[in-house]
């Protein structure tokens, strides 16, 4: 039996980022007010929605990271792009391109001054805990400890965040801001409305909305309860009437990243995830909750955090709802406060995520929690580490009110340091089950007595990466680099040993915001090879060690310049046949010939054409090596054309059945002749788009067969 | 209680330390006193019942002997731990009984502790309850859980379920019991209504792990009436539609709020994944949750539109008796079932017809390994019908049987399950609505009509006969068919380890696949590959290429003429549900007669070599992480009397619910990140 050909293996392309709510939402009651359709600030109305393999991108639309200005007004020049809105304490914007995004960022790499250039992903959804059960409340039994307002809330009581002995020595987040990064949150809501911070934004339309009334009528939806759900676990107000949250001195800012107009998950793209994120920083939000997660968040998404992070603002993830050990972003990048999801009797649930990332656990199964007044008010119970994610959150903003001045990592440790440490599969510590255990409040408020308590500052890593070959030295692009801590136990479960993962921007810098200071193994790698198609020799490692110190900050950050001697990978590389893009301007080719490494790309619409002379009865057999069978990411498409200019074969992918995305034709010729042999991409042989990547490389290979 | 005086330990100390001195004097003079306690079980006895008297005792140097006493009559002594005795007794006894145990050691010190039991005078009768607990509804068995049997405000009974979850409550005179099952740690079961008459009335107590364990553990107690909120619902009368509002007692001890209320003719209802049935009848309901008034379902009446199979298969032109099943899950997972007795008219016109034998019945037994979902014991048939979200089995297994069959002829009335546990002896286990269809597939999993039996003695390495009898005019049985349920199943990612660094770019996976451990005759596997900075990569072996399949590698070692068909010694190892696959390891030669050995098994150490080179999967790249994991993971067997039809399946992790062959989604998962070397 012969080897199984590529196409059997299920090769996803996952770029992107899968992003979902965390939640289990709540049904939705019978009989609940249906929301009228308005338009909604939906993607779909502005852009098209592409898809290559699972990433979901915007087509016209691309995300750049640029160094200055001028490198930004030079690269939409060249691009032929607008500059649709700029992040510009990350230095990140967002440009309308007239072709296909996925298309032009690969062009757009080889331009100066640009630190990174990506479609504007979409975030779509995961799988959710499955729906619990409802029923009328009878209160009857609840404990007494477990009432606060109204309705009981095991989450608070003394076995749980043990909230009220933080409330009854004075935290309880006074004085201290958190923004939620959501689905719109129902400022409106009676357990809600005393304690919005007055702001909401929603990042896609960039506006800045200071009435609830008109908030509400841009945000109300059928789908959107979720951003509801997680404020009221926060910051509902303490009155006596339904629920409290564990920091109701706190006040909350609603961010927008999924207006959840026609389904729950529609996730803007991370540019407005990044945006919103640094408006709330620049607003006074001290806590980011992210209650999503999915895919990857490197890049601007992370460029955001890391903002976020350096002015002092700490960043709360949920760990995800699979119930894998695996890493889900953005709970995984480092310096964020990655939370699981516990149950009534401080379990983890079924549903929450582990990892070596987790910083600690709250409960997130069956919590009481508002429902949104445009899905008919009240309070419904819902599960996720989307609810375990905004308490962790609420608890820092009590860390916050104490002492303002903390970093992020100071904070992460407060909340580590005071858990109750013996729940999870290790009882006397670290898990990566349940993080350093179930966060305690009350134990917060006894502990940390003044901000000479607060634990040491944690540490700010900046890896810069320079590669070195025959053409001199240049930047590290698309490199990798990872901090493994030393003395890691690897598999042992019990072991908070970190390991964080970062690419490198076009500077080749990697940054590593408010991580754990100590002794670290440095795994730098070169570009890699998935997307310029290189060599494995051409991606150069190299294997070191970092100690990263407490108290440096991202001005002033642990430094540390590797070089690789690898391949740069080339931006504008020369095809040595252009120009060949008609009949007139072939290049010649023969019989048993293979040319050198020509490119698709440099010319709108590229078609690469050679030509042959035949005799009548030669069967021949021309190959193109691309993607397949040399690397790089052509998708190639090959004619065969007459002397008259004629197609008379013509290939996208060789073998039957399917061996690969390269293209072969094999033909037997009827009349002397020169004949033609024209090489493009799939897409611009069948019209789709435009392709013109400095990594399409092929090869074209002639023979005669007889 | 196991308490040592710290006097015991200091003298023990000084023994010890003067040994190490080397002098080898006589022990001298012991004054210390023995400790003891005693506990007398059950603490309430019929007269002529038995008491179990266990005492614990410690004594510094030793206990000699423990002897027990009813009042001043020595019963017996025991001069061996565990020190217990049993006391029959006298069948004319009443009142309180004394009990004490007195510990002496060798020097005659001595000392005692006391019990007492009460003798309860309830009348004694014929009836048996025999029951188990489990501790979800396809659960494993509770042990130690302490059930109540209590009737008229009398308690009868207080036993204690054996290591097998089972109890018997003998003795009882006939008429309506309630049970009550409790256990540390777990949610309470409170079982209302059981009929007992002479002989033996089975019963399934469901306790799961409560949801806060320092909470209540009393079940909601209800009030069930009919639609109108008055009328007793006990005892109606029903013609072709049932109605009944169940509200929750003023002074009912339950947690609020109540998670759901179900309701079924028949059956105790669950969620639809393991037991569930084409045209399932159960009716639920899922009220408001923040309402600070006692719960209920308001007026109620079925069949509805949401509700169309309430009484299909069930009643009878002139009327049968049975029971309405109530159950009520509260906040803490406790469980309240009512059993309602009702007599139901249905004039259904297929209980004229005339019925042919159900075909094609085919038992396939599924065993899941589970360690979660046990938080969440049950689902809602409208959230995810087919996803044991519940019901499952906490760190352990459950087994439940999907009975499958076709039936092209008119429709009957009912179809009814049937069960043998000799293959001789049938007794039903389940009624169903009757229906037809002109689809029969050669898939077993495709036929159109199935039951998922959950029942608590569906045991593991036991043999189960199904038939399946159709009933209408007359009754009509279909053929028989056997599974034999499999015992959990536990594969393991061997290399390359969890965050091991310098791994090769063209690494080997090692997979521990012992699937003849448990008797299976092969096992099959998904593996993902993947980048950890793109989340690229691949399946292994790949995508699946048709709907509703995944492509899996299938590892077989040889289980002979009466298993795989493969001889005893060699090994296959294939892919299956792909476009195309591919034959890696034959060497006996049965599907490759070129016998390859791509990927190798160890049969010592039952484990399967995967080379990614195999594969045709490009090199990884240096010094990248990458994960790789256990995306799906089952045995099975086959079942050669049966036409080699697989009859059994354990599974381990499992994607999705309605990828066949598995309806039930295991999000276990071993997930195992790597580092490749440099090179």
């Amino acid at each position: 039996m012969h080897k199984p050909s590529r196409h059997n293996l299920n090769c996803t392309l996952g770029v992107v980022a899968l992003t979902a709510l965390l939640a289990a939402c709540g049904q939705q009651t019978p009989g609940t007010t249906s929301v009228a359709t308005t338009p909604k600030a939906d993607l779909s109305e502005h852009a098209t929605v592409a898809q290559s393999g699972k990433l979901k991108y915007v087509q016209n639309e691309l995300m750049v990271g640029y160094t200055d200005d001028a490198s930004l007004s030079r690269a939409a020049t060249t691009l032929n792009a607008t500059v649709v809105a700029t992040i510009p304490e990350i230095r990140v914007a967002l440009l309308r391109v007239s072709g296909d995004s996925l298309k032009v960022s690969s062009q757009a790499f080889r331009l100066p001054g640009l630190r990174y250039a990506q479609p504007n992903q979409i975030v779509t959804g995961e799988a959710l805990p499955a729906v619990q059960g409802a029923a009328s409340l009878n209160a009857q039994a609840a404990s007494k400890d477990q009432i606060f307002d109204e309705l009981p809330q095991y989450a608070l009581d003394p076995r749980h965040l043990n909230a009220k002995a933080a409330w009854d020595a004075g935290l309880d987040g006074t004085g201290v801001v958190v923004a939620v990064l959501d689905d719109p949150g129902d400022v409106s809501h009676p357990d809600l409305a005393a304690n919005w911070a007055g702001k909401a934004y929603n990042p896609f339309l960039n506006k800045v909305y200071t009435n609830a009334a008109e908030w509400v009528k841009d945000s109300a939806s059928n789908f959107a309860s979720h951003g509801t759900f997680v404020a009221s676990s926060i910051v509902a107000v303490k009155d006596g009437k339904g629920i409290v949250g564990v920091a109701p001195g706190a006040k909350w800012m609603p961010v927008v990243i999924n207006p959840a107009a026609t389904t729950e998950n529609e996730f803007y793209s991370s540019f407005y995830i990044a945006l919103g994120a640094v408006w709330a920083t620049n607003n006074g939000a001290r806590v980011l909750n992210n209650s999503w997660g999915g895919g990857t968040s490197f890049g601007a998404v992370k460029d955001a955090f890391d903002y976020a992070m350096s002015n002092g603002t700490s960043v709360v993830a949920s760990m995800g709802n699979s119930y894998y050990d695996e890493f889900q972003y953005p709970a995984a990048l480092p310096g964020v406060i990655a939370s699981g999801a516990l149950d009534g009797s401080n379990r983890r649930t079924t549903f929450s995520t582990m990892g070596r990332h987790i910083s600690s656990s709250a409960p997130g199964q069956d919590t009481m929690l508002a429902n949104p007044t445009w899905l008919g008010g009240g309070h419904e119970l819902i599960s996720g580490t989307s609810f375990s994610s905004p308490y962790t959150a609420g608890v820092a903003a009590l860390v916050y009110q104490k002492c303002p001045a903390a970093t992020p990592f100071q904070v992460r440790r407060v909340l580590e340091t005071t858990a109750n440490n013996t729940i999870g599969s290790n009882p006397t510590g670290f898990d990566r089950d349940t993080g350093w255990g179930a966060l305690n409040a009350g134990n917060i408020a006894k502990t940390l007595t003044s901000c000479d308590k607060l634990p040491a500052k944690g540490a700010n890593v900046k890896i810069n990466v320079t590669y070195a070959d025959s053409g001199g030295q240049k930047p590290g692009v698309l490199g990798d680099v990872i901090l493994r801590g030393k003395g890691m136990r690897a598999g042992a479960t019990d072991d908070p040993t970190p390991l964080y993962l970062s690419t490198t921007d076009a500077q080749g810098n990697a940054t590593f915001a408010e991580i754990a200071p100590g002794e670290y193994d440095l795994y730098v790698a070169g570009a890699d090879l998935n997307i310029t198609g290189g060599l494995q020799d051409d991606r150069g490692t190299y294997v070191g060690s970092l100690t990263a110190t407490s108290g440096s900050t991202r001005v002033n950050p642990d430094m540390k310049d590797v070089t690789l001697t690898a391949a740069s990978p080339n931006f504008n590389p020369v095809d040595p046949y252009e120009p060949n893009d008609s009949l007139d301007t072939a290049k010649a080719i023969a019989y048993g010939q293979t040319t050198q490494t020509a490119y698709i790309y440099g010319t709108p619409d590229d078609f690469d054409v050679f030509k042959f002379t035949a005799a009548a009865g030669d069967q021949i057999k021309a190959d193109v090596l691309a993607a397949g069978q040399l690397g790089g990411s052509l998708d190639s498409y090959l004619f065969l054309l007459g002397p008259d200019g004629k197609t008379l074969a013509d290939n996208d992918d060789r073998g039957d059945p399917r061996i690969d995305s390269d293209s072969e034709v094999t033909f037997t010729i009827k009349a002397a002749g020169t004949y033609y042999l024209a090489v493009t991409s799939y897409n611009i042989a069948t019209a789709t788009g435009d392709d013109g990547g400095p990594f399409n490389k092929y090869q074209l290979k002639l023979a005669k067969t007889n | 209680m196991k308490r040592s005086s710290p006097l015991a330990l200091l003298a023990l100390t000084g023994l010890l330390l003067t040994a190490c001195g080397g002098s080898e004097t006589p022990q001298p003079g012991d004054t210390t006193k023995p400790t003891v306690t005693l506990t007398a079980s059950p603490s309430s006895v019929q007269p002529g019942g038995t008491v179990t008297l266990t005492a614990t005792a410690s004594d510094n140097v030793g206990i000699f002997k423990v002897s027990f006493y009813r009042g001043t009559t020595l019963i017996n002594e025991d001069t061996t731990a565990p020190y217990t005795v049993t006391d029959t007794v006298d069948g004319a006894a009443s009142g309180t009984l004394s009990y004490r145990a007195v510990a002496s050691d060798a020097a005659g010190n001595s000392a005692e502790a006391s019990a007492t039991v009460s003798v309860t005078s309830v009348p004694l009768g014929k009836g048996v309850i025999q029951g188990i607990v489990v501790d979800q509804n396809i659960g494993a068995p509770v042990a130690g859980s302490t059930i109540t049997v209590m009737s008229g405000g009398k308690t009868y009974s207080t036993v204690t379920s054996g290591a097998d979850g089972t109890f018997n409550a003998p003795q009882l005179p006939a008429g309506t019991y309630d049970l009550q099952a409790r256990k540390a740690g777990l949610a309470g079961f409170d079982l209302h209504g059981l009929v007992v008459t002479d002989g033996t009335v089975k019963v399934r107590m469901i306790q799961p792990p409560a949801f806060e364990t320092s909470a209540t553990t009393d079940g909601a107690k209800l009030v069930l009436t009919r639609a109108d909120g008055k009328t007793p619902l006990a005892d109606t009368t029903f013609t072709d539609t049932v109605d009944f509002k169940i509200t929750g007692a003023a002074d009912s001890n339950h947690v609020g709020p109540v998670r759901v209320m179900y309701a079924q003719l028949g059956r105790t209802p669950g969620s639809g994944s393991v037991a569930g049935s084409s045209l399932d009848g159960k009716w639920f309901f899922t009220p408001q949750q923040d309402l600070l008034t006692p719960p209920t379902s308001g007026a109620v009446t079925l069949p509805s539109a949401e509700t169309p199979n309430f009484i299909k298969g069930f009643g009878s032109a002139a009327g049968e008796k049975l029971n309405l099943e109530v159950l009520v899950v509260d906040y803490n997972y406790n469980y309240s079932l009512y059993l309602v007795p009702i007599t139901l008219k249905n004039t259904a016109k297929e209980a004229a017809a005339t019925v042919t034998a159900p075909k094609n019945a085919a038992a396939i037994a599924y065993t899941l390994k589970q360690e979660g979902s046990w938080t969440q014991p049950y689902s809602l048939p409208g959230a995810d019908a087919t996803t044991p979200i519940g019901d499952a089995a906490p760190n352990g297994s459950g087994v439940f049987v999907e009975l499958r069959w076709c039936n092209a002829d008119a429709a009957p009335f009912a179809f009814d399950i049937e069960r043998s546990a000799d293959g001789t002896t049938f007794n039903k286990v389940g009624t169903v609505a009757g229906g037809t269809s002109a689809s029969c597939p050669a898939n077993q999993l495709s036929r159109p009509f199935f039951y998922r039996d959950n029942s608590a003695d569906l045991s593991v390495g036991k043999t189960f006969t199904y038939r399946v009898v159709a009933r209408g005019a007359n009754t009509a049985a279909s053929n028989t068919t056997q599974t034999t349920p499999l015992a959990a199943f536990t594969p393991k990612l061997l290399a390359p380890g969890d965050e091991t660094t310098g791994v090769s770019l063209t690494p080997t996976f090692v997979i521990g696949s012992p699937q003849l451990a448990i008797g299976a005759d092969g096992a099959g596997y998904n593996l993902q590959l993947r980048d950890l900075y793109n989340l690229n990569g691949y399946n292994m072996p790949g995508n699946p290429a048709v709907a509703n399949t995944l492509g899996l590698f299938r590892v077989e070692e040889g289980t002979g003429d009466a298993g795989n068909g493969v001889a005893v010694g060699q090994t296959l190892v294939y892919t299956s549900g792909l476009t195309k696959n591919t034959v890696y390891t034959d060497t006996a030669g049965v599907l490759d007669k070129s016998k390859p050995k791509r990927l190798p098994v160890d049969s010592a150490a039952h484990s399967v070599s995967i080379p990614l080179t195999e594969l045709g999967i490009p090199a990884l790249q240096s010094l990248r992480p990458y994960k790789w994991q256990m995306y799906a993971g089952y045995a099975y067997k086959y079942l050669p009397a049966e036409g080699n039809r697989v009859s059994a399946y354990s599974v381990y992790a499992w994607p999705s619910s309605t990828t066949q062959p598995i309806p039930a989604t295991r999000p276990l998962n071993q997930n195992f990140d790597f580092v490749t070397g440099q090179k």
